[in-house]
Order: C-alpha cells, then sequence, then structure tokens
C-alpha cells in the first residue's frame, strides 16, 4: 500500500501552513508501512481523534475511525481494543483534548498499559474556538480568555505521563517530520501504552516554530538511556534546550493481556443458556 | 538564497514536463529552472532530499534522477500539481525554501 | 392461607441483608413464594439496617409494613419498629445485646453466648437467629440446613452447628407462630430485579458489562462481578462514569454488545455520550436505578422521579428506547428486549429501574425462552461501505472494524453516508431525518410486543396507572380494595405507546395515578403524548416504596369508595 491508499474524499479545512498537514502525511506513511510490513491489515485498524483542529485527521484518513466528543479519546479506544484486541489502535488528542477535557482518562489509560498510541497535537493553545488558554500554555502568552497574559504554571506532559506508568514517553516536533514519523513508528510498534507530545506550532494563534527551532535537539542521539526512569525525568525537565525523541520505554504486561489472555470478545458467541445461573437462586 | 517569489514576472515559460510548465533559463545539466506554477520547484535550489515528498498529504511530488547538477542528482518534481490542497506542508518543511505554493 | 411477615434488624454490618435473603431462601424452598426488602442507610458500620420478609402460598408481588416477628440482634430494632408489630406479635433478641419488656410477647435468646461457645465470630449470631426462626415457622431443620450449606459451602460448619442450637433452643423455650406446610410446585428462583435484569441482557448476547460503583445500580456489579467467568461475559470497573459511557460507545462500535449501569447522577454525567450514541448510531443499553434525588439526595432509598431527566436526557433529537420493568420478570424479559432493540435500530436505550426493584428479592418464574439474539441486519455486498447508508427504514446495515473491505467510520459530528463531517443545510437535515425515520421503525416493532400490562378487571371502569416497581404495591393494594378495578401498567415510555395508553384511558370513567414522585411524571407524559389529563393522583417521594395497605386506603379515598 501507500500513502495515497487512505487519502479520503475529505475536503481538508486546515489553515494553510497548519503543521497538522505534516503530521497526517506522516500517519498516512505509517498505516502504509504497517500493512506493507505484514504488522497489520488495513480493515485492523482503527483511528481515534478528539475535537479541536486536530480531530479532522479523522475524516482525512479513509481507515477505521472514531470521531469522539470533546476529550474522549482514550475510553472508546479501552472499549474498542476490550472489544478486539487484534484492532491497532491509534489515538490523536490535542493540548486541550488531552490534558484539559479529558485529562483523567489520559492518567487511567497510562497507569494501565493499555496497548494503543496517544498523539498529542500540542500547540499550547485552543485554535479551532479561536484562541484560548490550554494547560500547556506558556505563562504570559495572551489568548482570548486570558487577554492579561496566562499565569497559570503551565502542565509538562511527559513529567505527568512518566508518572501515570506510561512505558513509552516521546516528544515529537512538527519542524521534523521524519523525525516524528520514525518516533511515531516506534510508538505504534510499542507493546502498551505509548504517548508523544508532539510540539507544534499553530500558524494562526501561536506561531512558534522559528523560536522553538534552535532550541530542539534529538536526544536519543546524545546517549539518553531509554530505560533509565530518573534519566528520562531529567531531560523533561530541560528547558534551555528542548530535547525531542524518546525519553523512556520500558516493557510491562498490557492492560488488555491481564484482562483478556487471548480472548477476542466480539467474536464470542453468547452461552446458550442461563439454565445453571438460574438454579442458583432456587 | 530561495526561490523567487516573483518568478513568474520575471522568468519566462520554456517549455513542459509531466505536464506542468518549466521556467527559464535551462542550460543543462548546470542550469534547471523552476518547475510547476501552483507548486513551483526550483531545482537549481532543490537538495533533492524528499521531505517535500514525505510531508506531502496527498501526494503531489515524484523525486526524478538528473545527472551533473552542481546541487544534487535528485530533483522533486510536482507531478501532480492539479491535487495540491494548498496545506504549505512543502513549502514550509524545504530546508533550502526550493518550493513556492501560490496562496 | 398462609402467610408470614417478619423483620429483623441490626446494625450495618451485622449481615442483616444476607440473613434476610436467606430466610427468604429458605421459604422459597418450601414452595412459597417470598417476597425480601432490604432497608439501610448510606453507610458500612453502625447506624439501622433492616429487612422485611414476607412469604405466602400463593404469588405475592410485595412486603407488608405490619409483621407478626421482630428478630433483633440489637436494642435499636425492637425501639424503632416495635410499632409495627401486630397485635399478637412477638419480639425475638439476642439477650446478650438488648433487653424487651412491652405489651408483646418477648423471645430471649442467648446469641452472643452461642457464639462463643462454637468459637465463632459476631456476625454468626444470624446463623443461630436463622435457626429460630426456622423453628418459629415450623420449618424442617434439614431444610434450613440445605440453604446454609450451600450459601456457605466449606465454611458452612460453625454456622450449621449455630442454626441447630437456635433452631434447638426456639423449639424448647418458644411456642411456635405457625407450622407452614410445603407447597408442591415447580421452584422459581428468589431473584432480585439486578440479577434478573443481568440475566435477560447475558440471554440477549451482553458480553460487557461496564459500570462505576453507584447505588442501587451496584447489586449488578455486586452479582456481575463474580458470575462474569460463568456467564461468559467480562466485567470492567474504569475511571468514572464519563469513561464508562464512552468506553461503552468504543467496544459496541467494534461489535460487542455493552451494558452500562448507574443511578440518575452517574447517567447526568454520561449525557453527552448518550446523545454522542444518538448521533452516531451506536447502540448501548444503559440502566439507570433512581433512588431519592436531587443530587447524592438519599442514595440508599428508591424513587420514581427520574423519569422525565431520561426522556430528555441528552442534547438534539434523536430515538432513544426507554423501558421500565416492574418486577424481576419483566426486567429480565425487558433488558433483553432493550437490547435487542438497541442493536436492530442501533440507537441508545434506557432500563429504568430503581433501588425497590434492584435489590428488592421475589419468588419469580423466569422462562429463559422469552430472550434470545435478534440480530441486526449486517452489511453484505462488493459496493463500498457506507455506515449511515440512507434506508426507508432509517436503518443501515452494520459492519464492525476487522471487517475485511469495510472501513467503518464513525462520529460524534453531523455526516454524510459514509461519516465524513457534513455541514450542508441540505446535509444536515437529510441526515437528521434519517435518524428520526428509525423512530417509525421501532414504533412498529413495538406495536407487536408488549409494551403496556392490564391487571386486574379489564372491563372495570375505574383505572390505575403506574410504571415501574410501584406495580408490585398497586397489585397488593388491589387484591385489599375487593372492588372491580383495572390497572394499566405502562412498561416503554420512549416510544411512548400511545396508541395502547389512549385506547384504556378513553375507555375508563375514572383514573388514578400512582408514582413515586411528587410532581406526577408520567401523568405530564401520557398529557404530552396522548392529550389526555389525569386529575387524581397518589404521589409519594419518601424513598419508601408504597405500602400496599394504606395504598389500598388511597385508592379507596380517590374512588369513592369510603
Amino acid at each position: 500500500m501507500e500513502m495515497r491508499d487512505f487519502d479520503s474524499p475529505a475536503k481538508n479545512t486546515w489553515c494553510p501552513g497548519c503543521n497538522n498537514f505534516g503530521i497526517l502525511a506522516a500517519v498516512k506513511q505509517v498505516l502504509a508501512e504497517l500493512v506493507n510490513s505484514g504488522e497489520a491489515r488495513p480493515e485492523e485498524i482503527v483511528i481515534l481523534s478528539g475535537v479541536g483542529c486536530h480531530g479532522k485527521i479523522s475524516d482525512y484518513i479513509r481507515v477505521n475511525s472514531f470521531y469522539c466528543l470533546h476529550g474522549r479519546t482514550v475510553p472508546p479506544a479501552m472499549g474498542i481494543k476490550v472489544a478486539n484486541q487484534r484492532l491497532k489502535i491509534i489515538a490523536f488528542s490535542g493540548d486541550g483534548d488531552a490534558y484539559a477535557e479529558g485529562i483523567s482518562h489520559v492518567v487511567h489509560a497510562a497507569r494501565r498499559n493499555l496497548n494503543m498510541t496517544l498523539v498529542v497535537h500540542d500547540n499550547e493553545v485552543f485554535a479551532l474556538t479561536t484562541s484560548q488558554v490550554t494547560p500547556t500554555t506558556k505563562r504570559g502568552f495572551r489568548t482570548k480568555s486570558a487577554p492579561k497574559g496566562s499565569f497559570e504554571a503551565p502542565l509538562n506532559p511527559l513529567h505527568l505521563m512518566l508518572s501515570c506508568g506510561a512505558t513509552f514517553v516521546a516528544r515529537g516536533f512538527s519542524g521534523d517530520p521524519r523525525h516524528l514519523r520514525s518516533i511515531l513508528m516506534e510508538a505504534v510498534r510499542h507493546r502498551g501504552f505509548s504517548f508523544i507530545d508532539v510540539i507544534q506550532e499553530c500558524v494562526t494563534f501561536n506561531p512558534i516554530k522559528e523560536k522553538y527551532l534552535p532550541k530542539i535537539y534529538d536526544l536519543n542521539k546524545e546517549g539518553h538511556d531509554v530505560t533509565n526512569f530518573s534519566a528520562a525525568w531529567e531531560r523533561a525537565s530541560e528547558v534551555e534546550r528542548i530535547p525531542i525523541g524518546i525519553f523512556y520505554r520500558v516493557e510491562r504486561e498490557t492492560y488488555e493481556k491481564q484482562l483478556l489472555g487471548e480472548r477476542i470478545l466480539a467474536e464470542e458467541k453468547p452461552i446458550p443458556s442461563i439454565k445453571k445461573a438460574l438454579q442458583e437462586f432456587i | 538564497m530561495p526561490i523567487d517569489p516573483d518568478f513568474r514576472a520575471k522568468r519566462k515559460k520554456v517549455g513542459t514536463h509531466s505536464g506542468h510548465d518549466v521556467w527559464g533559463p535551462v542550460n543543462p545539466p548546470k542550469e534547471l529552472g523552476i518547475h510547476g506554477t501552483s507548486v513551483a520547484v526550483d531545482w537549481d535550489i532543490c537538495n533533492g532530499d524528499a521531505i517535500c515528498s514525505e510531508v506531502c498529504p496527498v501526494n503531489v511530488f515524484d523525486m526524478v534522477e538528473v545527472q551533473g547538477h552542481p546541487t544534487s542528482n535528485r530533483k522533486s518534481d510536482p507531478a501532480r500539481e492539479s491535487d495540491c490542497i494548498k496545506c504549505l506542508a512543502c513549502e514550509t518543511n524545504c530546508p533550502t525554501k526550493a518550493i513556492r505554493i501560490e496562496k | 392461607m398462609q402467610e408470614v411477615s417478619l423483620l429483623i434488624g441490626g446494625q450495618a454490618g451485622d449481615g442483616m441483608m444476607r440473613a434476610a435473603e436467606l430466610i427468604g431462601r429458605i421459604f422459597n424452598r418450601l414452595g412459597l413464594y417470598a417476597f425480601v426488602i432490604n432497608d439501610y442507610g448510606s453507610l458500612i458500620r453502625g447506624g439501622h439496617n433492616f429487612c422485611k420478609i414476607r412469604a405466602a402460598d400463593r404469588q405475592i408481588w410485595h412486603h407488608r409494613e405490619s409483621v407478626e416477628l421482630i428478630a433483633a440482634v440489637n436494642q435499636d430494632t425492637i425501639a424503632r419498629h416495635q410499632k409495627e408489630l401486630t397485635g399478637d406479635g412477638r419480639v425475638l433478641y439476642d439477650e446478650g445485646a438488648a433487653k424487651y419488656e412491652g405489651p408483646h410477647e418477648p423471645l430471649p435468646i442467648p446469641l452472643t453466648t452461642m457464639v462463643q461457645e462454637v468459637g465463632g465470630i459476631s456476625i454468626m449470631k444470624n446463623s443461630a437467629m436463622i435457626g429460630a426462626i426456622a423453628s418459629l415457622y415450623g420449618v424442617p431443620l434439614s431444610v434450613v440446613e440445605e440453604v446454609i450449606n450451600r450459601a456457605y459451602g466449606e465454611k458452612a460448619a460453625k454456622n450449621i452447628e449455630l442454626v441447630k442450637r437456635g433452631y434447638e433452643f426456639a423449639a424448647k423455650n418458644f411456642k411456635p407462630i405457625l407450622k407452614v406446610e410445603p407447597v408442591k410446585r415447580d421452584p422459581t428462583p428468589l431473584i432480585s430485579g439486578a440479577e434478573s435484569l443481568a440475566l435477560g441482557a447475558v440471554k440477549a448476547g451482553m458480553k460487557l458489562y461496564i459500570t462505576y460503583p453507584m447505588t442501587p445500580s451496584t447489586a449488578i456489579l455486586n452479582y456481575l462481578g463474580p458470575a462474569q467467568d460463568e456467564l461468559g461475559i467480562l466485567l470492567i470497573h474504569p475511571e468514572n462514569e464519563i469513561a464508562v459511557a464512552n468506553m461503552a460507545l468504543g467496544a459496541a462500535y467494534a461489535g460487542v454488545r455493552t451494558m452500562v449501569g448507574t443511578a440518575g447522577g452517574g447517567f447526568a454525567l454520561m449525557q453527552e455520550a448518550f446523545s454522542m450514541a444518538g448521533q452516531a448510531e451506536i447502540p448501548v443499553v444503559f440502566v439507570v436505578g433512581q433512588r431519592v434525588a436531587p443530587a447524592v439526595g438519599a442514595p440508599t432509598y428508591t424513587a420514581q422521579a427520574d423519569l422525565k431527566f431520561l426522556l430528555n436526557a441528552g442534547h438534539g433529537e434523536f430515538p432513544r428506547i426507554a423501558v421500565a420493568p416492574g418486577d424481576p420478570e419483566e426486567a429480565f424479559v425487558k433488558t433483553g428486549e432493550a437490547m435487542n432493540l438497541a442493536w436492530k435500530y442501533q440507537s441508545p436505550a434506557i432500563v429504568l429501574v430503581d433501588k425497590h426493584l434492584l435489590e428488592s428479592y421475589m419468588s419469580i418464574g423466569i422462562d429463559e425462552n422469552k430472550v434470545a439474539v435478534e440480530p441486526p441486519e449486517f452489511a453484505m455486498g462488493q459496493e463500498e461501505y457506507r455506515r449511515y447508508r440512507f434506508t426507508a427504514s432509517g436503518v443501515s446495515p452494520l459492519a464492525f472494524p476487522g471487517q475485511k473491505g469495510a472501513v467503518v467510520k464513525v462520529t460524534s459530528y453531523e455526516h454524510d453516508e459514509y461519516g465524513y463531517a457534513e455541514e450542508t443545510a441540505d446535509g444536515i437535515q437529510k441526515m437528521q431525518e434519517k435518524r428520526l425515520r428509525k423512530l417509525s421503525s421501532i414504533i412498529l416493532d413495538l406495536k407487536g410486543r408488549e409494551t403496556v400490562k392490564i391487571h386486574g378487571d379489564p372491563a372495570a371502569e375505574n383505572l390505575v396507572v403506574a410504571w415501574g416497581s410501584t406495580k408490585g404495591a398497586i397489585l397488593e393494594a388491589m387484591s385489599l380494595v375487593n372492588r372491580p378495578l383495572k390497572f394499566l401498567q405502562i412498561i416503554y415510555l420512549s416510544p411512548f405507546p400511545e396508541w395502547e395508553v389512549s385506547r384504556h384511558l378513553s375507555k375508563a370513567r375514572d383514573v388514578l395515578l400512582v408514582e413515586g414522585n411528587l410532581t406526577g411524571q408520567l401523568g405530564s407524559l401520557i398529557t404530552e403524548q396522548t392529550g389526555f389529563r389525569i386529575k387524581k393522583a397518589v404521589l409519594k417521594n419518601d424513598g419508601r416504596p408504597f405500602d400496599p395497605v394504606s395504598l389500598a386506603e388511597k385508592i379507596k379515598e380517590a374512588f369513592g369508595w369510603k
């Protein structure tokens, strides 16, 4: 398969120059590679997305999709995985979606080590609703909901995920699409909860690329040990330079294996009779 | 030096290639001109790293082989120019700023 | 006519509910029909818990307020309940924990000492108490032993010993109340609404139950948790109700019949997902157990005040199926039906129940053949799959992710036939109409099913109208009124069976509404749906089920029969 086999007929309405286009292309390439390598059949891939600019990705890829309510990308993903663990799950969320409205679900999916990938399009702003603060908005940034500049301390998504027990924690940068594609491929191949926070600019409301670009570096090229939790935590604390790449990657038993073993619930027939169960009440 | 945004005024169409215009001057193998109009790639700047074709969500570009050009012997060709959705992913990601999308 | 009515009480943590269930089981085993209700506060230890057990040699639907025996493991129980004793009532109590000097006959028994003698723990007092109660009603010891053995399995030995001691003590020291005669009949389960509705769902193909604990629907969790392997299903308890509902959407999208359970407050959190089930046409069954509201209300007490909330829940317009069973047998059948209808019409379904139905036990026949999986329409053929294909019935054939060649796109946005977002005026209107066409299809289907039930005298001109668990109290009250009386029990609340309700209302001379709320919610629904206005009503919202005896008086009063 080629990436164009995933082209959808939906008209794309992202702003010209939107970083989501690069992410979209990376995702289509990863899906094609998954199919070509025999890791998944096209009908076994399900993508999910929340509400916000990022969410439209469900419309823009011709593959099974679940276009969720705002903040709720993770619970349906868990429902799908429990129903049929053969399905490959990739969920997309925004910084408002994942860290504001839906943060509880993200925390618990990481803790459970549900085998899925969560990609957060983190542009530090609510964009589709024309500029309001999110939990990752930097201090002093002016938006319609914080006209004098945000005074709240921003959330560090990597620290959050590390402390919740995510087994794959990474950061991408939409300004480096090739790198982003490679960590996305690694994330999708990871057995367990894989998380990527993608730093991206909003070309309309938060154009940060030029400011961030000189600070960005690939931590995996600097001898970082991805199995060292403390080292991952240290790297995730850096602000003068901005590390991208895989911070942490370990193996742990997945949620669905512990829950189901090899069962595929969607293929199981109901028990033919409840006679025995009724007998217990007599 | 990036692609000249005013190339349509300053240059002349000298031919076509794979269904799109080629803007001169063209003197192979050292000078190859600009390929495409609404999706324009300056082949004299293009370093052939193919990032444009990787980030393009609608697969506009083909990578083609050339010989004897001083910058690179692979160039990005806007073979499906009319498929462009003007997302600018190629333009913003091109490391040599060889691409210009008509907005 | 044999009739038994007793109360047992103690503190929370004393094991009263378990003991009452076992006493109910003993009578059920003898062939009597039993009814067991528990009354407890929102706490784990201390406070006051009591249960009433009624048994008779014919089908009964409810307990009675008055009892001929109080069995108390503490002082408080006697103080609180002695006014409920009949004239010749007696008080059986643990003389190590309580004293009784009053108008009724005292039956002191050294439960605490007995437990110490066998080296047991305090909660085992109940076994000696059960033995004593069995003796007072002339139940053969072997029947009690059988029930206790089944309940406790390997851990039964000390309990059996205590049952014997209690039994022998009572036989030696107390006059029997009566000797119950075994009744020969096909055995029926003594089952709660929670248990039977869970089984109905299983029979209709439920493979996944997702829930967050909330009284009273926790009773379903408490049954399905331990029983899940035997029933071939899976139970999940995620982080909150919002996750519950959204997970259910995901699982159903992937082809698994899924039910969720909650109470009014939990459902309030699920509403957005409920609306998405309507929009995305994902079948999920929501069991909502009513309790006293608003807000946290009185969590462990029953009510019927969430009807209008549920019928109007979820933003936007979409078909919903809502059914309110009135007893455990109906809970079995109608929950199965709700699951089948949800899948046939790809719409959310609500099973509206309450604490009284979910947690009370009742001897009632359940025919498992009344529920089977009714397969929905699946997509076949070679053409490109359209999840929301326009059809005359409004129902688009189903496919699930994993099906070769099908791209299955569901969405919370308004969409076109393929599931891509749609914002054109024409596109929005067409899809809204398509979804609502399903409503007519459901109504057509419901016309072939039991949407209401008529009880009592079908020719009577005096009509009582009610829904849900008040059924039991009304049936009992009718037997006490002793006048020609018809009872219209409305089972389907959405789509509303106006074709049935209008017919019965137009034939009635005098109509009385009975509901567990103060605003007459069913009454205003009837007015909305049929134009008929019911002027007389017996309404209450005090957390307690109706008492058949006082309800009978209110019915007589309303119809001028006093």
